[in-house]
């Protein structure tokens, strides 16, 4: 009934007859059904604002209501009078900076932050950099890391061992630290001030480290489809090799390799904070949810909601992608174990 | 003998009474109804067979009996007299004072059944040290006897290894003698032969036979096979869909089998009297589903002798003779049994 | 054994690898030569100086040449000083590695001691209150980015409440424990709670397998005790992937533990390689990278090495 195929050890003339029953009855999975209903909602959210940020009424229009000296039309633009607001609910935060010129004593929900930028606006902005990033990175992760393991775990042999000694000496290095050597690479300055890094390595960096495990999973599936017959027969009706990887193979790696990208992704998300944090993500105008943590470190004392509200957003994006990629995983494990 | 810990027992007496028990899970699908009211009782001493194919109810039924089953999403009912004692009510603490000393259990699967990470030696020991507190030389002298007992050669090297160092057969050696280790005056054997070599399975049957005789143990030998209960057994269950359908001490079920679904159990057996290549006579149909069972006789969907009778009302237990008891509005031998003989151009009469 | 000595040529080629890539790679950052000697200070070298320091580099030679005299270098543990001349690099990365790996030793202590017991407690009742609630709290764990982590407990404990210092101070235990433990907590916390997460999960779902395995089932019916259960019988079989998963991290953690160390201001072998960066100091960067990434093979080769002991079946399998 429910052991399908779960003794490896028997002997070949042992005859493993089904047990009666259950030996304990299945747990049924209908509770986490909401938490995957929220966690989607709160992507949903994430990924309309970080594309529409620019559209939406997330800058500081507002701050031309008490402030006669410069009216704030995009978020860009400093306001000093505006500069370290608690957001508006933190009633248990004193302002250690003085109210000046009738600006409110607290703002927004979210606070605004040294330049007197609304948190919550850039925190929405800075999800189309995070997000950008992240997306961008897997799916050059999964372009190359999944050819290389497709062709690996497909052609096998010489082919196989040198694409998998490669990985493992990506492998070597500790994750972080590769991604900094990457970034750090890219910086021609001779100081460590006054660079202007642009998206590209950080994506570069986030892409190389995404590439090995991919490319480690895919050849792993791609092994075990390989020798199953359908490839077999289809290899028997003349197809071309190409043919058979894009056709026959590629479909069936696809929902494992979906699966660890979304989680990937979370995964290269988080990254990209790691480098911001210790100080090597774009460069400043340009808010990343990890740059605008750092950012706020050294306010911690003063101003804890510069570095805290986008924390959590990163947090809970981070939590909603891995629990839909749970979910997914889920899903397709129950999709294998049937078909 | 391997007596040094435990004193032969001669009582004499109801060991076990089964009253009414019930155990139903809850599943996502339904509750399914593994064991759907079943009754009996058990004699010091006494040989009894469960009989029944897979899915039918046995092997729960007998870890019911036991209390071995989770309590999560399990549904119990009925009671168990373990020696007067109640035990579905009994804590858990107390029931495993019980489980490995007054009631031992071996497996069908001697494979998975021994700890793959844990030496033989060690493992038989451990009823003795938990139930006995015995030292650790005291419980290996009693190892090494009871090695010797279910006859394993070179039992002090046997302590020393772990499980896939040994053949099938010798590690279901080694799970009956960790079940005797405390002198239970019960033995659950649930399919002990089922993943065994043929030539095993006899030699297996042999030696529970010959320990339960030795130690006046009884035993429930749960199998799905007449063939292992018929010379092993005093007395045999036949279960349907977590019901007793029939029940009767051995020779009686054989020569005067009341129930069709023994019957149809019985000539599925290939026999020796009849020329090679007969055709094995199959039970068609598969085993009912517990969540919804058939109703009337459960049977009744897969039975050649139906009536309208059968689909509606359920068949109660009913004697034959003292100590034979079966479930059918249609047994071997009736009218409705004997037309249908007749028109399968089967000879008629009774067996 | 075939097993063994395949993986012992996997490691020396990956050893090869590693140690030429990051030799080669001094050569192809660009501008180089300025970026070595602005680190060297902003006094007025002479030209002397100069070559002397770029010829202990062996910068301008063909890439061959540079890796043997860089392998040369590593082997005879002749590595040099920092550019700026201030210490030899040798104390730098040991002084790091004391750090990181005290570091590393008390993260992976409290996430097991943290882990195994909510583990067991959870695949014992699956399903109950227990088992769920640790889940999700170690769900979240997982999702939550370990500077995060720092900054929200370094608000809590170093700024509201001010119970530990905002930066760590590496003070040996001996010369005062309760300091060394006040320096220590936090950074020890936030590298162990996401860990702990991860090991919590690996081993319940490890250990529900185990429990429903039929030698469970025999155990019981011998009238082994719940704890025994847990503990004799269900523990061991259930521990591989804690097991690699946690000496995995036992390499990995040394140099990866670069956001705590960063958060706490321990100058730990991470943060050491990252400063390094940032000051072009090229040479250090390069003993620690090749440091690190042996570290991290080896313990991966042991590993592997390793499972024979848990397991006998794959201990008989290896053999014969």
């Amino acid at each position: 009934m429910t052991d399908i195929a779960t003794n490896t050890t028997t002997d070949s003339t042992a005859v493993a007859l089904p047990h009666d029953e259950p030996s304990a009855p299945r747990k049924f999975r209908r509770r986490g059904r909401i938490t995957k209903w929220i966690s989607a909602a709160w992507l949903v959210f994430i990924v309309f604002t970080a594309i529409g940020a620019s559209w939406l009424p997330y800058v500081n229009h507002s701050c031309s209501q008490f402030s006669n000296e410069k009216l704030c039309t995009t978020h860009l633009d400093t306001n000093p009078l505006l500069s370290e607001r608690p957001p508006s609910w933190a009633f248990f935060s004193d302002t250690t900076r003085p109210v000046v010129g009738g600006a409110p004593e607290r703002f927004g929900v979210f606070g605004t932050d040294t330049n007197g930028f609304d948190i919550f606006s850039r925190t929405m902005f800075g999800a189309r950099n995070s997000l950008l990033i992240g997306a961008m990175s897997i799916i050059f992760g999964i372009l190359i890391g999944g050819a290389l393991g497709l062709i690996a775990g497909y052609v096998g042999k010489k082919v196989d061992k040198v694409i998998d000694t490669i990985m493992n000496i990506f492998l070597a290095f500790p994750a972080l630290l590769l991604a900094i050597f990457i970034v750090g690479f890219f910086d021609s300055g001779t100081t460590s001030e006054a660079k202007s890094r642009s998206i590209v390595p950080i994506i570069i960096a986030l892409v190389i480290l995404s590439i090995p495990p991919l490319a480690r999973l895919v050849r792993a599936n791609t092994i075990v489809y390989s020798q199953r017959e359908f490839v077999l027969a289809a290899r028997s009706l003349g197809a071309k090799n190409g043919r058979i990887i894009l056709r026959e193979i590629l479909p069936n790696v696809m929902p494992a390799m979906v699966t660890f990208a979304i989680t990937g992704m979370a995964v290269l998300i988080v990254a990209e904070g790691a480098l911001a944090y210790l100080g090597l993500s774009v460069s400043a105008p340009t808010p990343t949810w990890g740059a605008m943590i750092f950012g706020g470190q050294a306010k911690l004392e003063t101003a804890w909601w510069i570095s805290i509200m986008p924390s959590i957003v990163l947090f809970l994006t981070v939590l909603a992608i891995n629990l839909l990629g749970d979910a997914l995983s889920e899903k397709f494990r129950i999709r294998e174990a049937i078909g | 003998m391997s007596s040094l810990q435990t004193a032969v027992r001669r009582e004499t007496g109801t060991l076990l009474e089964i009253e009414d028990l019930a155990t139903h899970f809850v599943t996502a699908g339904g509750v399914v109804r593994a064991v759907d009211g079943v009754s009996f009782s058990l004699e010091h001493g006494q040989r009894l067979g469960i009989v029944g194919e897979s899915g039918c109810g046995k092997t729960i039924l007998s870890r019911s009996i036991m209390g071995l089953l989770p309590r999560r999403n399990v549904i119990r009912n009925g009671s168990v007299l373990f020696e007067g004692t109640e035990l579905t009510t009994m804590s858990l603490k107390d029931r495993q004072k019980i489980w490995g000393a007054e009631m031992a259990m071996i497996f069908q699967d001697p494979m998975t059944s021994l700890n793959p990470v844990m030496k033989i030696g060690k493992q038989l020991a451990e009823p003795l040290r938990i139930h006995l507190g015995s030292t650790r030389e005291n419980a290996q002298e009693i190892v090494l006897k009871l090695l010797q007992d279910v006859g394993i050669p070179e039992p002090e090297k046997r302590l020393e290894q772990y499980a896939h160092e040994l053949s099938g057969g010798m590690r279901q050696r080694i799970m009956i003698a960790m079940a005797l280790a405390c002198g239970p005056s019960v033995l659950f054997a649930d399919e002990p032969t089922t993943a065994l070599d043929v030539t095993v399975q006899a030699q297996i049957l042999d030696l529970i036979e010959e320990q339960c005789r030795e130690r006046n143990m009884a035993l429930i030998l749960v199998t799905h096979d007449l063939g292992v209960v018929a010379g092993h057994t005093d007395q045999i269950i036949v279960m349907y869909a977590g019901k007793i359908v029939e029940i009767a001490p051995t020779a009686t079920l054989f020569s005067k089998m009341k129930m069709p679904y023994t019957e149809a159990l019985f000539q599925s057996i290939p026999k020796l009297d009849e020329p090679s290549h007969t055709r094995l006579v199959t039970i068609g149909g598969r085993p009912p589903n517990l969540i919804s069972p058939p109703t009337g006789c459960r049977f009744s969907p897969r039975c050649p002798y139906t009536t309208d009778k059968c689909t509606s009302i359920e068949p109660e237990l009913q004697q034959a003779e003292p100590g034979h008891y079966f479930a059918c509005h249609h047994p071997v031998g009736s009218d409705r049994w004997n037309e249908v003989q007749v028109s399968l151009g089967r000879r008629t009469g009774g067996r | 054994m075939r097993y063994f000595l395949q993986r012992l040529l996997q490691l020396l080629i990956v050893v090869f690898a590693v140690t030429f890539t990051v030799s080669l790679a001094l050569g192809a950052i660009p501008n180089a030569e300025e970026r070595i000697l602005a680190a060297k200070g902003s006094g007025a070298i002479n030209e002397v100086e100069k070559n002397k320091l770029l010829d202990s580099l062996n910068l301008r030679d063909p890439t061959l040449v540079q890796y043997g005299h860089f392998v040369q270098d590593l082997v005879t543990l002749d590595w040099g000083t920092t550019f700026n001349g201030n210490q030899p690099i040798s104390t730098s990365i040991s002084d790091g590695l004391k750090i990181s790996i005290r570091l590393m030793i008390y993260g992976q202590l409290i996430a097991l001691l943290l882990a195994i017991p909510i583990a067991l407690m959870a695949a014992y009742r699956n399903g109950g209150i227990f088992d769920r609630a640790s889940t999700t709290v170690s769900f979240g764990f997982i999702s939550m980015p370990n500077y995060v982590l720092a900054t929200v407990l370094g608000l809590l404990f170093t700024v509201r409440w001010q119970w530990f210092p905002a930066i760590s101070e590496d003070i040996g235990f001996f010369a005062s424990p309760w300091e060394h433990f006040k320096n220590f907590f936090l950074p020890t916390i936030v590298l162990a709670l996401p860990l702990a997460a991860t090991y919590m999960r690996l081993l319940r779902a490890d250990l529900i397998n185990t429990l429903q395995s039929d030698f469970i089932t025999t155990a019981r019916a011998k009238g082994v005790g719940t704890g025994r259960i847990l503990f004799g019988h269900a523990l061991r079989p259930s521990l591989f992937s804690l097991v690699t998963a946690a000496a995995v991290n036992v390499g990995a953690l040394v140099g990866g533990s670069v956001v705590v160390e960063t958060a706490f201001n321990l100058n730990g072998l991470g943060r050491r390689t990252v400063l390094g960066i940032f000051a072009s100091e090229f040479r250090l960067v390069q003993v620690t990278v090749v440091i690190l990434a042996l570290v991290y093979v080896t313990i991966n080769f042991i590993v592997d090495i390793l499972y024979g002991f848990l397991d006998p079946r794959v201990r008989a399998g290896r053999l014969g």
